[in-house]
């Protein structure tokens, strides 16, 4: 065979194909290689961009995103999407603030209700997909709506923050933007619950439930698993991560806004195809969506640290977008 | 075919989809250690009597039966809970997914009690003594994907699921419909082990010879209808195909 005979005379390039073509086959591959590639010409780009402070502050940004792209993660496993999790992020913000300034519940039930709150979105996505069959994009483009307006209406459309009660109030649960050491409980929050669902994925059966749907849901009814039972579970996660990251957010800028998190629903899925887990669903790791919302905070901190126009931030996502876009492909057929 | 009582009895069962009488009155019996050959046209019913037994359908009239017991069967989970197993002509197998994880597809072995984290070393030795043993078949690295095997060997690897809990009834529907011609040959030669094993079969086929080499006996539906029943050797392929056409024998002819 021509492999062979090349072989005998060059034996050190053969090995190296060899080691190539294993590693490639990783799943953590291409997010590594991609992370890899963006830190080098981040780092070529400017100087300031491979310091502590710097890296600090990626991670910080970082935060929110990464925990909201968990969830997404779960839910574009299976082959669906969610499209809510800015909104269930700002609803959620508004809620506990509500919760927490204006009606001055402690912090140890304000925290577990907007929880609670996140898990019922979670569940009236997850049943209106499954027993309603209204395709997920539908049901949670309804949500991306619905709960603005419900941010809307719950804040009147003004910030709710604690100096807005009395000058000195502070927020019950300021901890959650505070500091273990010189790390971010925020940056420490995002990572464990990355951390834990990726373990959770890939070694119990939940897991092997998502990816089999993402696979051939048929193929996972017929095998008598219950695929109604996890798609309304991922849909409950992307709730709760939604919920967690609006509290973590309020926490961080210490109010809470309407507003807030314009466009992150569609950061998620920017860092959930980075992370390489395809629209069809089945492939892919949390580890590399880690990565993904990594990259994806990376961008508007190199795009300022370069000295370019925060206005090309959209611009330079849509581009790498695209390009991580071309690592995901599966199939013969595209939609 | 050593005993008369038989494992699996379908009594006048009717299946309908609307006005569609998809079956009418089918009597079907399968017996210990035999390979039943189910053929008929298209739309003829074959599928759905295989489906009725494999869960995917109830029936609307007549009864089941397995080892003379009277049993409901509502969906997959309660097909195979009596010890019938199915093999798909499009494999029903997720892509994505490795070989072992197929093979425990649904029923992965789990430890943790109500956590249920996958005992993946416990089913990796467990799909390994099944393809040796049962399927006396090498198929590379069991952490393979599916996606990446050929036709013949993701019939294998469907064909090990069904073998897991050792059944007592495997049902085949179109098996050979996705293989290469190549494979073809090899796998009705396994089929036929597995009915040395101790298996019994119901298999479902277009390719008439096919069913012709391997089958016991043979029955014949057309239109919903139950419509001829046969030892193998007691017919041919010309009179299978007469009872499938509804065309009428002019001369008793017997091989």
């Amino acid at each position: 065979m021509n492999t062979q005979r090349k072989a005998n005379i060059y034996p050190e390039f053969v090995g190296l194909k060899e080691f190539i073509r294993t590693i490639s086959k990783s799943v953590y591959f291409k997010p590594v290689l991609f992370l890899i590639i963006a830190v080098s010409i981040a780092g070529i780009l400017s100087p300031y961009f491979l310091t502590i402070r710097n890296i600090r502050a990626i991670l910080i940004s970082a935060a929110p995103l990464m925990i909201i792209a968990v969830g997404e993660a779960m839910v574009v496993l299976t082959g669906m999407i969610d499209l809510s999790p800015e909104s269930v992020l700002a609803s959620s913000g508004v809620v506990i603030a509500t919760l927490d300034i204006i009606m001055g519940i402690p912090v140890y039930l304000s925290i577990p209700i907007t929880l609670a709150y996140g898990v019922i979105i979670g569940l009236a996505n997850g049943f209106l997909v499954v027993r309603a069959k209204i395709p997920s994009f539908v049901v949670t483009l309804g949500m991306y709506w619905g709960l603005r307006g419900l941010a809307m209406v719950i804040s009147g459309g003004y910030p709710i923050s604690p100096s807005s009660v009395s000058p000195t109030k502070p927020l019950g649960f300021e901890f959650v933007a505070g500091n273990i050491g010189n790390i971010p409980i925020m940056v420490i929050i995002a990572i464990a619950i990355a951390m834990f669902f990726h373990v959770y994925i890939s070694e119990f059966k939940i897991g092997r439930n998502i990816y089999a749907i993402g696979g051939n849901e048929l193929a996972a009814r017929n095998c008598g698993i219950n695929a109604d039972g996890t798609k309304i579970f991922v849909f409950v996660v992307s709730g709760l991560m939604g919920a967690t990251a609006g509290i973590i957010m309020t926490a961080w800028i210490n109010q809470a806004y309407a507003w807030t998190a314009q466009g992150f629903s569609l950061q998620a899925i920017a860092a959930v195809v980075l992370g390489g887990i395809p629209f069809i669903g089945g492939f892919g790791t949390i580890i590399g969506v880690m990565i993904g919302s990594f990259i994806i905070a990376m961008i508007s901190d190199i795009i300022v640290l370069v000295g370019v126009s925060p206005l090309y931030n959209y611009i330079v996502v849509a581009i790498v977008l695209v390009l991580a876009g071309l690592q995901v492909r599966r199939g013969t057929f595209v939609k | 075919m050593s005993e008369l009582k038989p494992i699996v009895e379908m009594v006048k069962v009717c299946k309908y989809f609307g006005a569609i009488r998809a079956l009418e009155n089918v009597n079907l019996k399968l017996f210990h250690q035999e390979i039943l050959g189910l053929v008929g046209d298209n739309a003829a019913g074959k599928s759905t009597l295989l489906k009725i037994l494999a869960g995917v359908y109830t029936p609307d009239k007549g009864e089941l039966f397995i080892e003379g017991k009277r049993v409901h069967i509502q969906n997959p989970m309660d097909s195979r809970r009596l010890g019938i197993e199915t093999v798909y002509q499009d494999f029903m197998l997720a892509p994505n997914l490795d070989i072992v994880a197929n093979i425990f597809l649904g029923r992965e072995i789990t430890k943790w009690g109500k956590l249920s984290k996958l005992n993946k070393k416990e089913m990796e030795k467990r799909a390994v003594d099944v393809l040796k043993n049962e399927l006396n078949i090498d198929l590379g690295s069991l952490n393979t994907l599916v996606m990446s095997l050929s036709g013949g060997q993701q019939q294998i690897v469907a064909i090990a699921r069904a073998l897991l809990y050792k059944p007592k009834v495997i049902l085949m529907d179109e098996p050979t419909a996705s293989l290469s011609v190549r494979a073809i040959e090899p796998f009705l030669e396994l089929v036929k082990g597995l009915r040395e094993k101790g298996s019994s079969i119901i298999y479902v086929s277009h390719r008439l010879p096919d069913v012709l080499s391997i089958s016991d006996r043979i029955i014949v539906l057309r239109a919903g209808r139950l419509v001829a029943e046969r030892k193998r050797k007691d017919t041919n392929l010309e009179e299978i195909v007469n009872f499938m056409l509804g065309i009428e024998n002019k001369n008793d002819r017997k091989v």
